[in-house]
């Protein structure tokens, strides 16, 4: 007989009702109202209702003395209800995201905080915005502590400069993000690729050739194989 | 009345299954101290049966106490076997399975084993492998296919053991006898053929023309694919907006509306005069033949050529009455005198997701049932696949034969992109007009550009809203992972790190498409 499966694993497998069910079954505590919330969060489809209950169930964590993995977990969920479920409400959003920072700078989901602020502020200033307010706009937040964390961080900004056409910024941002070295695999793939065309855009064909030369020696199963090769020749012909 | 003969299709279907099961049940009745590891799948080709034949007696061989015996359903019950064996708890250990098949995703995340802590381990059946490379990464293409790894749950469910994809198939002991020049050939190469078909006739077993190629509505979509591809590939380095060589959908959508193409484009035109040339090297009304038809035509000797599966090739060279070839797609090379300065390169041959995957049901077989998933794609097994069925095999070989024949080039996909989120309905609509003897490409392009824009629209729409459901539901799993990690709060926890990294990246491309759908709406 194989082991029935937790309410966090039926929340992993997007089973939110089975996973209600069985949370409901837990003995009251912080454990359980944090699994209620995060079931009824995953339930589809997703409900005003179930978006408010949940936000209750969170609150009552947050506002208890209890263990601080539970308290963290329930701030960072209540932060992504205003974020996420109910959009529009930044601020709120951006209340309890520096709400997890402050009280347990240390966790995960704070560093993970500190992309969301960053996905917050470039929502905020768009496309619309100066060069002048996005510089003073990336000058006021503060990266995650992790390294990982970081290189989302680093990614999320770089692509919004991307978005903007300004290949300089966003080549300094991937850059840190290919120097902080988390990233494997087709991730990593493509951030060499991004980096090699951003730097060839530029004239700066050493950056380039580095970026270009280390996808092929590392991805030659990679589709775009023949393209880098071919594009690291053209460029190396043009000088 | 139709309601009746389709209730009575169904519990046909049904009692067919039940029948299967119940004839091959027979052969695998518990002996004591016997663990029975048993395999369903719809993959019926005779070399893959004989295959798993072989495999399973190794396996047992190797281990004795373990019985290994599968369970081969036609494809067209294997749906509705599969969901009975689920609701009856009479599930095989192991069992094929498919995203195209509805209902089937559903099943996968609820019976299904997760199979991420021993897919980041080596796998113990491969030789000399450098470096202890993960099981994942033996893959052609690192476990990536929808049908192996799920994005949703970022869980691995599936192990393929062989690699999708279309190849262009020939009649050899034809290309012989009529001294056409030996493959590869060129697009202009391949024209040259139909002067000489025009000879064939009396080589044919039944009356009619023997054409270039066989069409069909899967040869031709196989053909056209390629022969786009080939004519556009500067388009996708303007299309390609995030500048890492690849055009999403949701790249050609906001270009299209962004002005960066339409369907009066340079290239786009060269593609679809390409396309519309092309459909001469084949018969008429191949878009309304299905294809068994076809194959059933290039078996018949009705033409020199057809495009299809590679998994294709084994049935052809068993079936047909002549030695059947396998070659690169005749496209135009930059020596063409039309089409030439518009080739970059070749089409690349090598990339095409994973396929014929297996996965492992929740149970207490499961680790045995890991362990002979393994051994499957393990470097002697995978060497008998190949030997036996002469398919692509999914896994890295020790020679590293696996892709050398294969060209590497420019993607063909942008044909795809193009046409098939947004603008698949005007496409499909429309297309007669790129091949009646009164239409063409202007006419058709024309058209496109009128009816696509509303479709490309509704896309864009739904790609916001489900790409924010998701997002959504993945804040709760991210919270249940953490839960469920034995690192500390998370951290260390890789698998937990790459989720995160794809719920942010996930939420970056939602603001994007936000504001994309605005700028499109004003």
């Amino acid at each position: 007989m194989t082991e029935p499966l937790s309410g966090w694993d039926l929340i992993a497998r997007h089973l939110g009702g089975d996973a209600v069910a069985a949370f409901e079954r837990m003995p009251p505590g912080d454990e359980r109202n944090l699994g209620l919330a995060a079931a009824l969060l995953s339930k589809y489809p997703q409900t005003k209702g179930n978006v408010a209950r949940a936000a209750q169930l969170l609150e009552t964590i947050i506002e208890g003395k209890g263990p601080p993995m539970f308290r963290s977990l329930a701030l960072y969920l209540r932060a992504r209800i205003e974020h996420a479920f109910r959009e529009g409400r930044r601020q709120d959003a951006i209340h309890y995201y520096q709400q997890l920072r402050n009280d347990y700078p240390d966790s995960l989901l704070a560093d993970n905080a500190a992309v969301k602020l960053a996905l917050i502020e470039i929502e905020r200033i768009g496309l619309a915005g100066s060069d002048a307010e996005v510089r003073s706009m990336i000058a006021r937040l503060m990266p995650p502590r992790g390294s990982h964390a970081q290189g989302q961080y680093y990614y999320v900004v770089g692509s919004f400069f991307i978005e903007r056409g300004d290949a300089q910024p966003a080549l300094e941002n991937l850059l840190k993000v290919r120097d902080l070295d988390t990233l494997v695999g087709r991730n990593r793939a493509d951030v060499l690729v991004q980096i090699g065309r951003l730097s060839a855009q530029l004239g700066q064909v050493e950056l380039a050739r580095t970026a270009y030369l280390e996808f092929l020696e590392s991805n030659p199963l990679d589709p775009r194989h023949l393209m880098v090769s071919d594009l690291l020749a053209q460029m190396e012909e043009s000088l | 009345m139709k309601n009746r003969i389709g209730l009575v299709l169904v519990l046909l279907a049904v009692a067919t299954a039940f029948w299967f099961s119940w004839v091959q049940r027979g052969s695998i009745e518990a002996e004591p101290g016997v663990l029975t590891l048993r395999i369903g799948h719809f993959t019926t080709d005779p070399q893959f049966i004989g295959f798993l034949d072989q495999a399973g007696a190794e396996y047992e061989r190797l281990n004795p106490g373990v019985r290994v015996r599968q369970m081969a359903i036609p494809r067209q019950m294997y749906l509705q076997w599969l969901r009975t064996q689920l609701v009856g708890e009479t599930a095989p250990e192991i069992m094929q399975f498919a995203y195209f098949m509805p209902g089937v995703e559903e099943m996968v995340m609820h019976q299904f084993t997760v199979l991420n802590t021993w897919v980041n381990q080596p796998n113990p059946y491969r030789s000399h492998e450098t470096g202890n490379l993960a099981w994942k990464d033996t893959f052609l293409d690192g476990l990536n296919s929808r049908d192996a790894y799920n994005e949703k749950l970022r869980a691995y469910f599936g192990i393929p053991l062989i690699m999708g994809g279309y190849s262009f198939f020939y009649n050899e002991t034809m290309r012989a006898g009529l001294g056409i020049k030996p493959p590869p050939w060129s697009y202009r190469d391949f024209c040259e053929v139909a002067g000489v078909l025009e000879r064939a006739n009396e080589m044919t077993k039944v009356g009619g023309a023997v054409v270039p190629i066989v069409g069909s509505e899967q040869s031709s979509y196989a053909l056209f694919k390629m022969l786009f591809s080939s004519v556009t590939q500067s388009l996708l380095l303007d299309l390609d907006s995030n500048f890492d060589l690849r055009v999403s959908h949701e790249e050609a959508a906001t270009g299209y509306f962004l002005g960066r193409w339409n369907y009066q484009n340079t290239e786009v035109q060269r593609g679809l005069q390409l396309i519309r040339e092309g459909s001469r090297l084949m018969n008429n009304g191949f878009s309304q033949i299905q294809k068994q038809d076809g194959v059933a035509r290039f078996l018949q000797g009705r033409g020199l050529a057809l495009a299809g599966s590679q998994t294709d090739l084994t049935f052809f060279r068993g079936a047909a009455t002549f030695e059947v070839g396998e070659t690169s797609f005749p496209l135009p090379d930059e020596s063409d005198p039309t089409y030439g300065r518009y080739v970059l390169g070749p089409v690349n041959e090598r990339s095409g997701s994973s396929t014929l995957t297996l996965g492992v049901l929740r149970s207490p077989q499961q680790r045995r049932a890991v362990d002979f998933l393994q051994f499957l794609t393990g470097s002697a097994m995978t060497e008998l696949l190949k030997q036996e069925t002469q398919w692509r095999v999914s896994v890295k070989s020790d020679s590293g034969e696996d892709m050398s024949r294969l060209i590497s080039g420019y993607p063909k996909t942008l044909f795809d992109v193009l046409n098939a989120q947004g603008s698949e309905q005007a496409f499909h609509k429309n297309r007669y007009q790129l091949f009646k003897i009164d239409g063409g490409v202007s006419v058709f392009a024309k058209t496109m550009d009128e009816e696509s824009p509303e479709g490309f629209r509704t896309w864009l729409d739904r790609q916001r809203s489900t790409l924010g459901e998701t997002i959504r539901q993945q804040d709760a799993v991210i919270v249940s992972d953490i839960m469920m990690s034995d690192a500390l709060d998370g951290k260390t926890d890789t698998r937990l790190m790459d989720f995160l990294d794809l719920n942010n990246r996930q939420e970056a491309q939602y603001l994007r498409l936000t504001r994309e759908v605005e700028k499109i709406r004003q």
